[in-house]
């Protein structure tokens, strides 16, 4: 009797294990679905350790689809030690076009951070984009050979020695691309140099050879795509968008 | 026997552990989909929702009257003008109050604003409300050793025939930086801005987007964003 009731129960066990199984496997189904940024804004890119005291990177700018919900986007180079930095690049905003944007954070976390827009610099195409500290104390935000558009005080930045730069993209919205004008189109980040010394002159800035790690926040799965070629020993990284 | 009743003793323990399992994840499973959150499916239904609602971004004008300050009479010229402090500080701007007219009226230094929003109109549901402010304008600060400028350098003034770049070629002057330059100060609520951040810290989406046009030549030429609490 116990015999037959223990294979009976066994059954039972084995179908309750099955039903199990079978939640466990369609609550995991949720996550693919969940491809938005979560209520903070995604970022996507690469950062690499080198000693310097400036970056700077060509962004491109195409046709990018980036303003649906009035969406905030930026392509930027960074220098940075954990979270002080500074950074350029360009960005939208007030439902805009692209322009020349800057930003930098003394470490305090102070919200909002020192930043503008230039609105009378509309960027179109390839463009270089610098942050340099000089022996003056002074941080500039460069454009296109005009190496000083914006300038900080390292005073109010505290940031004399960045350990790291970067490169990314970022959206505050999933329904605008990362960058490139339409899904698995990318937009090209390349001719990343940094400042090896702070006397360096611009000639003398160092190229940077390696991708470097991931660098960014995108919930998983992240709509959005991530890469890195060499063309010419030039390294270009790469994000891509969502489709549109 | 005994050991069949042992075996049948631990079957039915973990059963009622198994089905306990069942229970918690389903529970959880329902009060997960019950919650509303900003992220996953949530946060994409309501920008869908958003963007059905709100299916153009065409501005209209905004049918409140915009507030203008302009110094008055009784007024002292230079004195800086009282403005929220996030407002002038996030900027890193000064306005003082001058006696000069300005050039442009407001409506014209609305329409140099680089945003479909430049005449306001209503964004996700929420009218623009804008504050327009006319003086003499400063970006940035004098150092301490009195002779270097940190703000804005080398600003090539543009002439345009329209907002539109393509529009817009250089008038042969250049400002060394902006101090007490003629400009209006053009203060948009409710209009989305933001700086980038980083990952460790990113910020919101600020609620306040503040354009600077250049008087003399009508051309945008800054902003910036902040929230007003």
């Amino acid at each position: 009797m116990y015999t037959n009731s223990s294979k009976n129960w066994g059954k039972f066990f084995a179908t309750l294990l099955l039903l199990a199984l079978l939640t466990i496997s369609l609550s995991e189904t949720e996550p693919a679905l969940a491809a938005s940024c979560g209520g903070s804004p995604c970022f996507r890119g690469y950062a690499q350790n080198y000693s310097n005291y400036g970056s700077q990177a060509v962004i491109g700018t195409p046709n990018s689809f980036t303003n649906p919900n009035c969406a905030l986007s930026f392509e930027l180079v960074n220098s940075r030690a954990a979270d002080p930095f500074v950074q350029t690049g360009w960005g939208t905003h007030g439902c805009g076009p692209l322009v020349l944007f800057w930003e930098s954070q003394n470490g305090a976390r102070a919200i909002p951070y020192n930043n503008g827009f230039r609105d009378d610099i509309v960027v179109i195409g390839d463009n270089s984009y610098a942050n340099e500290l000089n022996n003056a104390g002074e941080w500039c935000h460069g454009f296109n050979g005009d190496p000083c558009f914006m300038k900080e005080y390292n005073s109010s930045i505290n940031l004399y020695n960045p350990t790291t730069i970067s490169e990314y993209g970022e959206t505050s919205d999933t329904t605008a691309q990362m960058g490139g004008p339409s899904g698995n189109q990318a937009i090209y980040l390349s001719a990343f140099r940094y400042k090896p010394n702070i006397n360096s002159t611009y000639s003398n800035w160092g190229y940077v050879q390696t991708a470097g790690n991931s660098y960014g926040s995108c919930s998983n799965p992240c709509p959005y795509g991530l890469g890195y070629a060499f063309s010419a020993s030039n390294l270009y990284i790469y994000n891509y968008g969502r489709g549109s | 026997m005994q050991q069949n009743h042992k075996i049948a003793t631990v079957v039915v323990f973990l059963c009622t552990i198994t089905v306990g399992i069942i229970l918690i994840i389903v529970v959880a499973s329902w009060v997960a989909s019950t919650t509303p959150t900003n992220s996953g499916n949530s946060a994409l239904q309501q920008a869908a929702a958003q963007s059905a609602v709100l299916p153009t971004i065409v501005p209209t004008i905004a049918t409140e009257v915009p507030t203008l300050i302009v110094t008055k009479p009784t007024e002292v010229a230079g004195e800086l003008i009282a403005l929220p402090t996030n407002l002038t500080v996030s900027g890193l701007v000064k306005i003082k109050r001058t006696l000069s007219l300005p050039r442009l009226n407001q409506e014209q230094a609305m329409r140099a604003v680089r945003s479909p929003y430049a005449m306001g109109g209503i964004i996700k549901g929420q009218k623009i409300y804008i504050t327009a402010t006319f003086g003499l304008v400063t970006h940035g600060e004098l150092g301490k050793d009195g002779k270097t400028w940190a703000g804005y350098q080398n600003i090539q003034l543009l002439n345009c025939s329209s907002p539109a770049p393509k529009d817009c070629k250089p008038n042969g002057k250049v400002l060394d930086h902006i101090e007490d330059r003629p400009m209006w100060v053009l203060d948009y609520k409710n209009l989305p801005s933001g700086g980038a951040g980083s990952p460790n810290n990113p910020p919101p989406v600020y609620n306040h987007t503040v354009y600077v046009v250049d008087d003399e030549t009508g051309v945008n030429i800054f902003s910036w964003g902040y929230s007003e609490p």
